[in-house]
């Protein structure tokens, strides 16, 4: 495990238990502490009149506390992680004790359970039975939909801004009740154009477009290519058995997790790691969806190299992966990465993938030699060629990304489409570093 | 992209109006377009639609990066300085996310006295708070080096890195930056600052004249009295109050002359022999002559003690003079030593005693502090100009009778607290937890020496109630200490 302080922050669920892991980031706290090769322990002295126990598995990161706090990681396990970065030489202990090993021993009988675990007799009549009812209502609601999109265009789209909320929630809620979730998150993602900006109708009908094309596209469903057919089902929103996924053989790889994002959904917590395979030079994007009040599976944060293996979800452009098992491992040299040297080697890879997948999400790349620069007072990143793409004005660290560079090219990651991506990271100093 | 254009042109109509012509498209896109329109089945919102995305799909595969390859290349200077230690950058970080000023100003003077900078990342959050915080700007553009000068030029929210010569700021900058450059020189060159005030006096309006003119009490010396002399013929009433301000500061002034020979008559100190000569009775006559000259009431003498004033009005005129002449008049009037006088005030004449401690701070006689060492009253402008181990002394003379004051003026203290006097005062604070918080404790921090952290554990209230706030002081207190431990070991200060 090799975990920089940034990253173990990253881990953190919110301020507060940054700080306070800083705070516990010290010898004095810890009564008694040890590392191995699998996990990393300590007690505590909190407030309590025995101390917490906090343990960290290291092979996939995972973190059990005895205290009572909800957080998750908690703060003494934060804080233990930032004491083993900061003062590896005070953890000489070996040996685990037997509260570490049998919560150790547990987490890989549980895994090996996991594999074991025989799949339930399905009943497949019942089981088609429902799927076809599913597509009939999924159908049916949407072909209320192509009505309605035709609706807006045959009227016009100027006055989509004064259309009230409840124009675009009736039509989510009837795709909620078609069974259409994917649907009625384009169709919410349409309310959500900021009508005030200037051009919003190019970015409106970008939107109004891709709904379009998935919505038109299911209905001929049976003449498109079965990935194609995936990727239309899946944006509508059926979902896949990631159970069956994960019985598929993964793309095995040293993943370097290059971003972190989350955000709120209707009581959920989504979040989005997005990962470069090194060896392979794909990217991945791994979601984990964390119900209020529960913790995720996952613990990424940028910069975390991982050996793991990865099963992609069946697509015509395969982006989206669940990870089946990883070891956080040693930082790979910047000069194993492969990257694109350019704005053109990139808009060549983006027509390729907008020809597979025309209604695709915005991706990640790495791009060589970047260097941000200010144009007609706005922010870019130029290539070594001279090639300029806008960096996204809601991107909020361009003066870290200035100080970083210093207006020297660096090695980036981006995300986004066309000509406007936003930052992820970059390499300073042979570190991969969020921004 | 025209194509694209009309798309939107179209979608803004609506497919219910004409439509505008079709859109120029390249060969192979044009022959799927053409397609869509001669589709019987479809209906016209089905084919613009299609076309549409048919559009929005050639333009996103055919995105080409603006080329600019003439932009002017901005990079900036290397660094002259080393970067501090990964060990530091890191408290940085923890004393940032604290928002602990105190504490940011130590690293950061720690780190300038080291000769290192500051890692870049963290440059736009110093340069955020050097924005807010006029006072931290000194240190911050120091420790930000080449890459925070480069940064600000980018930033005009951050062109206080701006390296104007001071003449340059002198000569072209706005008011307060003026006054500031001013305020520089004459802390360096007294007499360069007073000769460019001179030059630019009659350029100068009123309100910049009287701003200007405050500068000029740092550093303050007879060498000045010719110029502000002739300012007290001034027409602007507040510039010629000013002046008289800083002239009543100036020994050898006209006005320090005028209180001085006023009290020559008003004040004496009367020897006696008594007991058939054998014993030498002392006294201090206080008594103001039958006229006294009217414009020392206009210089800002007051007539009136005021109906709470423990002294009558005469002494009170008294006092004020007192504090207005330096001390060493008094040891020509009674002919004694510095010590001496501070002794027959304090015996003959008590009510009289603040008034020269007040004239020893107000004229800067140093040497006659360590004479007011043991009276009675705590003179909080002395604080500062003893020695640590005296002014800890010296508060802690006060701490029995009167812990409320005495750690209100230590507080006030420029240089950290001794142990000792550090538990006295934590030990009156935590009797009052509402009176003293996190905020204040914040504050203080640049006060509290490290080493009190062995101590803590044994400051407890004699109050049980006070017990639960003074524990989340108290943990509050650690944290802040053990940064400013890391701080200071990370420099190896």
């Amino acid at each position: 495990m090799q975990l920089t302080e940034d990253q173990i922050y990253a881990l953190a669920p919110d301020e507060a238990s940054k700080k306070a892991g800083r705070d516990l980031a010290g010898p004095a706290k810890w009564v008694t502490k040890g590392i191995n090769e699998l996990a990393l322990w300590g007690e505590c002295q909190g407030s309590g009149s025995k101390p917490y126990q906090t343990q960290v598995d290291l092979t996939s990161i995972a973190f059990k506390c005895s205290c009572p706090s909800r957080k998750f990681p908690c703060k003494h396990g934060l804080g233990l992680l930032l004491l083993c970065a900061r003062q590896p030489a005070l953890f000489t202990n070996g040996d685990m004790p037997a509260w570490v090993s049998d919560w150790i021993s547990k987490r890989s009988e549980k895994e090996e359970k996991k594999v074991e675990k025989a799949e339930k007799p399905v009943d497949e009549n019942a089981q088609a039975k429902r799927q076809q009812a599913r597509e009939q209502k999924v159908s049916g609601g949407i072909a209320e939909l192509l009505v309605w999109i035709k609706d807006i265009v045959r009227g016009g789209i100027l006055t989509m801004p004064e259309k009230g909320a409840n124009f675009w929630e009736n039509m989510a809620r009837r795709m909620v009740d078609a069974q259409a979730g994917g649907l009625a998150g384009m169709v919410r993602a349409l309310a959500t154009t900021n009508f005030w900006n200037e051009g919003w109708q190019s970015s409106f009908m970008d939107k109004l477009l891709q709904l379009y094309l998935v919505a038109e596209s299911y209905q001929h469903l049976a003449n498109i290519n079965p990935l194609l057919q995936q990727d239309i089902r899946t944006a509508i929103g059926f979902t896949t058995n990631q159970e069956e996924l994960k019985q598929q053989t993964g793309v095995t790889d040293t993943w370097l997790v290059i971003g972190k994002d989350s955000r709120d959904e209707q009581q959920l917590t989504v979040e989005q790691n997005w990962l470069y395979g090194i060896k392979t030079n794909q990217y991945a994007l791994v979601l984990q969806f964390i119900a209020r009040g529960q913790f995720g599976q996952l613990a990424l944060s940028p910069g975390m190299y991982l050996d793991a293996e990865l099963a992609y979800f069946p697509s015509a452009v395969p982006f989206r992966a669940i990870i089946k098992n990883y070891n956080a491992v040693r930082p790979v040299d910047l000069a194993a990465i492969q990257s694109y040297s350019g704005w053109q080697q990139v808009a060549g890879q983006e027509s390729d993938l907008n020809s597979r997948l025309p209604f695709r999400s915005e991706m990640p790349f790495v791009v060589a030699g970047l260097k941000p620069v200010q144009y007609q007072k706005q922010w870019w990143l130029q290539d070594q060629e001279g090639g300029l793409c806008r960096i996204a004005p809601a991107y909020q660290n361009i003066w870290q990304l200035m100080a970083i560079s210093g207006g020297e090219a660096l090695t980036m990651t981006v995300i986004g489409k066309e000509n406007e991506f936003r930052p992820l990271g970059v390499w300073h100093q042979n570190n991969y570093k969020a921004i | 992209m025209k194509a694209w254009e009309h798309v939107i042109n179209a979608a803004m109509l609506g497919t219910d109006k004409p439509m505008p012509g079709n859109a120029d498209l390249p060969e192979e896109i044009a022959i799927v377009a053409n397609a869509i329109d001669s589709a019987d089945t479809l209906d016209k919102e089905a084919k613009y639609l299609q076309k549409a995305a048919l559009i929005y799909n050639y333009r996103q595969c055919g995105f080409t990066p603006l080329q600019k390859q003439d932009l002017p290349q901005n990079i900036a200077q290397p660094e002259t300085k080393s970067y501090c230690t990964e060990t530091a950058a890191r408290v940085l970080d923890a004393i940032l996310d604290e928002s602990n000023d105190a504490l940011l100003e130590l690293w950061l003077n720690l780190c300038h006295k080291a000769g290192q900078l500051s890692l870049p990342d963290v440059l736009p959050v110093l340069s955020e708070k050097a924005e807010k915080d006029k006072s931290l700007r000194p240190l911050i553009t120091e420790c930000s080096g080449n890459r925070g000068l480069w940064l600000s030029k980018l930033n005009p929210a951050w062109d206080y890195f701006s390296v104007l010569p001071d003449e340059d700021i002198w000569q072209t900058g706005n008011p307060a930056d003026r006054a500031e450059v001013l305020r520089k020189v004459r802390q360096s060159d007294p007499q360069k600052a007073l000769e460019w005030l001179q030059q630019t006096w009659e350029q100068e309006n009123a309100a910049g004249k009287v701003e200007l003119l405050k500068v000029l009490k740092t550093n303050s010396s007879p060498a000045d009295l010719p110029w502000l002399e002739s300012l007290l013929a001034e027409k602007g009433q507040k510039v010629k109050e000013e002046a008289l301000t800083l002239l009543k500061h100036i020994p050898g002034s006209s006005i320090v002359k005028q209180y001085e020979d006023l009290l020559v008559k008003a004040v004496t100190l009367k020897k006696e022999k008594a007991m058939l000569g054998m014993m030498t009775k002392i006294s201090i006559r206080q008594e103001l002559p039958a006229t006294v000259d009217e414009s020392i009431f206009k210089s800002g003498i007051e007539k009136l003690a005021g109906q709470k004033s423990s002294v009558n009005d005469e002494g009170y005129i008294i006092y004020q003079l007192m504090a207005s002449v330096p001390p060493s008049f008094w040891e020509k009037q009674f002919d004694a030593t510095p010590e001496q006088v501070v002794g027959y005030f304090e015996k003959y004449a008590v009510s009289q005693i603040g008034a020269l401690a007040k004239a020893v701070i107000r004229f800067n006689a140093d040497s006659w502090i360590p004479y007011f060492f043991y009276k009675a009253e705590i003179h909080p402008e002395f604080v500062n100009k003893l020695p640590v181990q005296q002014r800890d002394k010296y508060l802690f003379m006060f701490m029995d009778n009167d812990a409320p004051n005495t750690v209100q003026i230590a507080l006030r203290c420029r240089q950290e607290w001794g142990i000792e006097f550090t538990k006295a005062a934590l030990v009156h604070m935590v009797a009052y937890p509402y009176q003293y918080n996190r905020g204040d404790f914040g504050r203080m921090i640049r006060l509290i020496p490290v080493g009190i952290l062995d101590h803590l554990e044994r400051i407890v209230p004699k109050d049980l109630n006070h017990q639960a706030p003074w524990d989340k002081n108290k943990n509050y207190l650690i944290k802040l200490l053990g940064l400013k431990q890391q701080t200071l070991q990370a420099f190896n200060a």
